[in-house]
């Protein structure tokens, strides 16, 4: 789906649009599931994301 | 023609034609036992599908009208009310006398127990009163017996708890499913609205279906570019990138609404990361409410969406809209005109999916929504879990139901007519 060269200005903000609103949404699908990783390293009881990784990080992965 | 001939005529005409009649049906013959071999194949399927989906489903439908506790722990009682017309005296002396015998005969303390609980969810206070007066029941009358129970408990001189007993007296009872709708039976057997602070199931069940039409939408939004952009990519690239569709399919519903409390809570990364880019100053509550609720759901729901209509988007042609092109539309025209009404089916498909399954959903709203985000199943699990009123319980599974298998017809028609008149 490679735009023409003659094409329009319209016509390039729909095909940038579509192809911005595409990725977004596969971020919005892929990135809470790639966030659990870093979370399985925290070394809290709580669930909490990880801002700064602490030296017992691994314990979790023992267990 | 000589195969259209009938019988008598067969038997007369040349030599060759009764042959040809055997032919005809010798065809018949085999047609019906391709038919019998058929459905013998799908026979299995058939015997699964009754014995642990619609057989189940059916006898779980059949306790939102069942009622076998009143008339079986309370005969005597249910056979003299049943002569009595309750507008607003109290019934006679028998009717007491029968109460008390029932009470003493009573099989057992779990029975009364199931029995009080039963009776206290269609008005309120039977359950101490039946208790209570168990207890306390004398064996033999002081005065009459119904000065002794009046004695024993005030209620008794009520003529509404004897009309509630004489509303559940059958085997069937439409209480539950009347409770489903916010109605009840009065004191005159007449059906009449609950109290306004007491109605609570069809704002409920109108919050379900906003929020599933909510997500649905939103699904339909969101998924259409998506798979636009998918599906016209080189195959290569496109298989990678459903990876992050196939992904979130694969993962668990429990695992990804958790992500999303982990995400969106107060000291999470999404809050953390606008605050650092100064877009707020506050924490934001992004959970806990309408929006976390939709957030989720629709990330749980999408691929439901994107994958139909990347099917259905996949098997449309690139040459209609080059043609379209060629003769002289637009992009946009060709677009609106050509692409878009072939891929409807996916649309529709897609939608009316990602809607039906949010109907039902309970886990997502209760992990990640407040109290006013609750759904009409979140009841549900409560009457089956807390309350332990299964009548209640599968009385609003109907509810449900028959609000989707009617929104559901509706969407057919609609569908079927916007075909008849593109037909046209």
């Amino acid at each position: 789906m490679a735009l023409p060269p003659h094409a329009s200005i319209e016509d390039r903000i729909w095909h940038y649009g579509a192809r911005a609103l595409c990725y977004g949404v596969l971020l919005f699908l892929i990135l809470p599931i790639l966030v659990l990783i870093p979370i399985s390293f925290s070394s809290g009881n709580m669930l909490a994301f990880p801002w700064r990784i602490p030296r017992s990080s691994i314990r979790r992965r023992h267990r | 023609m000589t195969v259209e001939k009938p019988p008598q005529n067969a038997a007369l005409g040349p030599p060759d034609t009764p042959r040809r009649v055997d032919i005809k049906r010798e065809i018949r013959r085999i047609g019906r036992r391709q038919l019998l071999r058929d459905s013998l194949l799908i026979l299995p399927l058939l015997v699964f599908l009754v014995a642990v989906f619609a057989g189940p489903i059916c006898l779980f439908m059949l306790r939102a009208v069942e009622n076998s506790a009143v008339p079986e722990s309370l005969p005597r009682t249910v056979a003299v009310l049943s002569d009595w017309q309750p507008t607003g005296i109290l019934p006679p002396e028998a009717a007491f006398a029968a109460m008390a015998d029932d009470l003493r005969n009573f099989p057992s303390e779990r029975n009364l127990a199931v029995l009080a609980r039963q009776l206290n969810a269609t008005r309120e206070g039977f359950r101490s009163l039946m208790l209570k007066t168990a207890n306390k029941l004398p064996d033999a009358p002081q005065g009459s017996w119904q000065e002794t129970l009046v004695g024993i408990d005030k209620k008794w001189g009520d003529a509404g708890y004897w009309a509630t007993l004489r509303n559940e007296s059958g085997r069937l009872t439409p209480s539950y499913l009347l409770a489903a709708l916010d109605l009840r039976l009065d004191d005159r057997g007449d059906i009449a609205k609950v109290a306004p602070e007491r109605a609570l199931y069809l704002s409920l069940l109108w919050r379900t279906f906003e929020i599933s039409l909510e997500v649905a939408l939103l699904c339909a939004l969101f998924g259409f570019p998506a798979a636009f952009v998918l599906s016209m990519l080189p195959q290569r690239q496109a298989n990678l990138l459903m990876i992050c569709v196939m992904l979130p399919f694969w993962t668990s519903l429990l695992v990804r609404t958790t992500a999303w409390i982990i995400l969106l809570q107060g000291n999470g990364p999404v809050n953390s990361t606008l605050q650092w880019l100064q877009l707020i100053d506050a924490t934001m509550q992004l959970i806990f409410n309408r929006f976390g609720v939709l957030v989720a759901m629709v990330h749980v729901l999408l691929p439901y969406m994107i994958l139909p209509l990347y099917a259905v988007m996949k098997g449309i042609p690139a040459t209609h809209f080059r043609a379209a092109q060629s003769l002289g539309a637009t992009n946009r025209f060709a677009f609106l005109k050509v692409y878009l009404p072939q891929t409807m089916p996916g649309i529709a498909a897609g939608a009316l999916l990602v809607f039906i399954m949010a109907l039902g959903y309970y886990i997502t709203p209760a992990l990640v929504g407040g109290p006013a985000d609750q759904m009409l199943s979140s009841m549900l699990v409560y009457h089956m879990n807390e309350s332990v009123n299964w009548g209640m319980a599968s009385a609003l599974g109907v509810l449900l139901l028959t609000a989707t298998i009617i929104l559901f017809v509706i969407f057919g028609r609609l569908v079927a007519a916007r075909q008849l008149l593109r037909g046209h």
